[in-house]
Parts: C-alpha cells; sequence; structure tokens
C-alpha cells in the first residue's frame, strides 16, 4: 500500500469505525469530523483496537509522543497521523 | 529460538537466590523501615530496570524478572518483593519513561537507592477494573495542578515518599481524559491513610490516599495532558510480566518443598511419592510452573525487542497469577492437616498468592486483553 491517499484512507479508516470498531454507536454519527473522544467513540478499549488495526493494516506503530488528544480528535486528524508517521518510515 | 539462560544469567539468579534467603519483614508490622528499604536496595530490586546513568542496574526487562525471581524463589519474603515491584513497575518506570528530564534526574537516583519509596495511586472506591472514569480530578492552575480525590489500595500508601496518580484533567477526552502525576509525600493537600489491616502480602503497606486541593506542579507531569491512560497501561506491561516472576519464584519454592516432603513421608507402607495421584499432582504444578515461565519470558523478550507486548503480557500474566493460587493450594493438599499450621508457612503461600488474580488487572480483564489481541 505505497500510494495511499487522503481521500482513500479516510474512506477506509470511517469504514472500519463505523463498521467494526464502533459497533452499537449510530453510524451517521460518524462522520470524517466528528468528535470521537467527545462521543466515547475512542475509549480505552477502542483506542487500543484502532491502534493495533493502524498497525496491522498500514505498518504504523503510534509512538506515545503522538499518542495526544489533538491526534484523535477525529477521523481526519487521525488519518493525517497516519500520513504523517508512514511518510516518517518512508523516508527512514 | 533459544531458551536457555546465559552462564551470567545463570550465575545471577543463584546469587541473588542465596543472597535474599533471608530478606523477610521481622516483624508483622506493616512498613518499609530503612533497613528493609537498604536491604531492597543492596539486592538491586529497587532500580532493577533502570539506566545506569540513573542509579539503577540497567537491566531490561527478562533480566529483572530474573532478578525477581531467583530472590523469590531463594526465600525472600513475598510481600517484601511485591513492594519492591510496585515501587519499580508502576511508579519508577513510568517517571523514567515519562518524566522531564530534570524531573528524572531529580527522582531516579533517590527511588533507586531506597531513599525515596513509591506508591502507585491509580485504584479508587468506584474505580477497580474499570478506570476509564476516575473520580479524582486535576483542576489547571497557574504553574501546575489541584488534585481533589480519594485513591484506595495504594500499595506502599502509608510509607511512600512519592505518589504516581492519575487524575481526570478533561472530562469528554475519552482515551484521552486522564493525566499522570508524580507527587511528594508532603505537598499540602495530601494526607495518607492507616495501613490497612490485611491477610496477604503484609509486609507491604497499603492504604489510602487522599487529596484535597493538593497542588502539583507543571513539571511533576508525566507525559503530557491527557496521557495517563497510555502512562498507566506502559507501566502495566512491566508490572504483569516482571513483578508477576515472584509468583515463578514462588511456585519454583513451594513444588520443592513439596517435592522433598513427599519423598520423605510414608503413607499405607509407601513413600507419599509412590502414590499415583500425589506424583499426578505434583506433575500438574510442574506443568503449571513451565508453561507460565515460558509465556512470562517471553513477554519480557517482547518488551526488550521493543515489540508491543500486550498479548505475551496478558497471557503471562493470567497464567502464572492462576497457577500460582492453583500450585498454593495444591502444595495445602499435600501438606494435609500441616497445611493450616501457621509454622509450615502453607498457609501464608496461599494468601500471598489469591490476591494475584486481582492486582494488575483481573484475570477476567487479562481474557478481554488477549480476546482484543485476537481481533475479537
Amino acid at each position: 500500500m505505497t500510494d495511499l491517499d487522503r481521500t482513500a484512507l479516510l474512506d477506509q479508516l470511517l469504514r472500519y469505525v463505523r463498521e467494526d470498531l464502533a459497533t452499537g454507536v449510530p453510524s451517521d454519527l460518524i462522520t470524517a469530523g466528528s468528535p470521537l473522544l467527545e462521543l466515547g467513540v475512542l475509549d480505552s478499549v477502542r483506542t487500543a483496537r484502532l491502534l493495533a488495526h493502524i498497525r496491522t493494516t498500514y505498518g504504523v506503530r503510534v509512538p506515545p509522543v503522538h499518542m495526544t488528544g489533538e491526534h484523535f480528535r477525529t477521523l481526519e486528524t487521525i488519518t493525517d497521523l497516519v500520513l504523517l508517521l508512514r511518510s516518517q518510515t518512508a523516508s527512514l | 529460538m533459544d531458551f536457555s539462560l546465559s552462564a551470567e544469567q545463570r550465575e545471577r539468579y543463584a546469587h541473588i537466590g542465596t543472597a535474599a534467603r533471608h530478606l523477610s519483614s521481622g516483624s508483622s508490622a506493616a512498613g518499609l523501615p530503612g533497613d528493609i528499604r537498604k536491604q531492597l536496595a543492596g539486592l538491586g530490586l529497587l532500580g532493577a530496570a533502570v539506566p545506569r546513568e540513573h542509579g539503577g542496574a540497567g537491566f531490561g526487562a527478562l533480566d529483572t524478572a530474573l532478578l525477581y525471581e531467583g530472590a523469590s524463589a531463594g526465600g525472600a519474603d513475598t510481600g517484601l518483593l511485591f513492594a519492591a515491584g510496585a515501587h519499580l513497575f508502576a511508579c519508577v518506570r513510568p517517571v523514567l519513561e515519562f518524566a522531564l528530564p530534570r524531573t528524572r534526574e531529580a527522582l531516579l537516583p533517590g527511588l533507586c537507592s531506597g531513599e525515596l519509596m513509591a506508591g502507585n495511586a491509580m485504584t479508587e472506591p468506584d474505580a477497580g477494573s474499570d478506570i476509564s472514569r476516575l473520580a479524582t480530578r486535576a483542576t489547571r492552575v497557574d504553574g501546575g495542578y489541584l488534585l481533589d480525590g480519594v485513591k484506595s489500595f495504594v500499595s506502599n500508601g502509608p510509607a511512600a515518599d512519592l505518589y504516581v496518580t492519575y487524575a481526570t484533567t478533561d472530562p469528554h477526552g475519552g482515551y484521552f481524559s486522564s493525566t499522570a502525576f508524580a507527587v511528594d509525600r508532603m505537598s499540602p493537600g495530601l494526607v495518607v491513610g492507616d495501613p490497612l489491616e490485611k491477610t496477604s502480602l503484609t509486609a507491604c503497606p497499603a492504604g489510602e490516599v487522599r487529596f484535597t486541593r493538593c497542588f502539583v506542579p507543571d513539571d511533576r507531569v508525566l507525559g503530557s495532558p491527557g496521557q495517563g491512560q497510555l502512562v498507566f497501561q506502559t507501566s502495566m506491561q512491566w508490572e504483569r510480566s516482571c513483578l508477576f516472576a515472584i509468583y515463578l519464584g514462588q511456585q519454583e519454592r513451594l513444588i520443592r518443598r513439596c517435592v522433598r516432603h513427599v519423598r520423605e513421608r510414608r503413607q499405607f507402607g509407601k513413600r507419599l511419592a509412590d502414590l499415583q495421584p500425589v506424583a499426578d499432582r505434583l506433575a500438574d504444578m510442574k506443568l503449571r510452573l513451565e508453561s507460565g515461565r515460558l509465556l512470562l519470558y517471553r513477554a519480557c523478550a517482547e518488551i526488550d525487542d521493543g515489540q508491543d507486548p500486550s498479548l505475551w503480557v496478558a497471557m503471562a500474566k493470567l497464567a502464572v497469577s492462576e497457577a500460582a493460587v492453583a500450585t498454593a493450594l495444591d502444595a495445602g493438599r499435600i501438606f494435609g492437616g500441616r497445611a493450616v499450621l501457621t509454622e509450615y508457612g502453607i498457609e501464608e503461600e496461599v494468601r500471598d498468592a489469591v490476591p494475584a488474580t486481582t492486582f494488575s488487572g483481573t484475570s477476567d480483564i487479562q481474557r478481554r486483553l488477549i480476546a482484543r489481541e485476537m481481533g475479537l
């Protein structure tokens, strides 16, 4: 998965959160910009599952310094974080 | 895949076993007096997993686990080892990994030497397994935070000089709702409760810690604000693996005693060892010990390799703690009536084993973590 553009990644993550992660939360509540932390979607269990998903699917481990509320506020910010970390890994 | 310990590791294991043999609390009075701290530090238990430049031994997770296991197998008091483990894994490691450089430099040498003992203040009266909504609050003020709330079951609490604690900083922050702090005992607004009267791990004092508008300066925040869960989970990876090596040592010691006993005692005209049900029981005890040991060493190896150890850590904690309880009870059956006599110490081993399936995350919580790692 090399040429992953932002729109495609956002779309994939949105689908993952709606269909796999946040079962029980009405899916129309979950959009690219909805506040996942405030909605309670990203509690400790689901955040851990999301991190595992990002690791296995995109080969990206989120280092502690990037584990902040700012990066996990919405699917948009999560997408940007994954892209940022992927570009850092690629440039190594 | 290499399952053997190096010559150096074997030697260190044997050495700590001998050196720690007489490590006991001396009396039933709970507390961690200076001479005990000195002994724990002298054995390297308080700073094992801390780099040398900060006053520690510079060990990784596996060598740290071997140190605790060796001390326990040698006969050191389980409660004292638990006190040292709670200090190192739940408090010193978070300071090492998440504190500002100047805070690390200020605290770590004292934490490794035993001059400072630390207590982990996470559990609350209404937050045991569910730590997602901590009632303890931290309110932002100029230069730091004000803590308000009550922490219960703080291991080392009554004796500690420093507390690693967690408080809600953003109630709507989901995973990022809490923040970790390293708080001095002498902070105004911090009140330490009396030691709880408990029946297990009695050498490790535990009690309540109460915060009332307790000021904590910014340089005592561990990690960045909102990273409380991350700090706690990172510390639990160490605690659920390395600390439980104490229970490998306990099983090793119990099995050794049981083997000696069944070879000496005779019933029905035979050695107990020649009675098949007795031999079967000991075979199961050995199987449990070695299965747990493989998982625990594997978990430590994952930590040392920089891999995500979550799955292995949860399996190790679950296997070793359940094995400890089952094996202590089995030792009770093997010793028969003597098991309830305090002079034989078996009942104390049972009392010390039982809480292992509860603290550091219950067995049910570990199963939940394993299921999560399986993608369920």
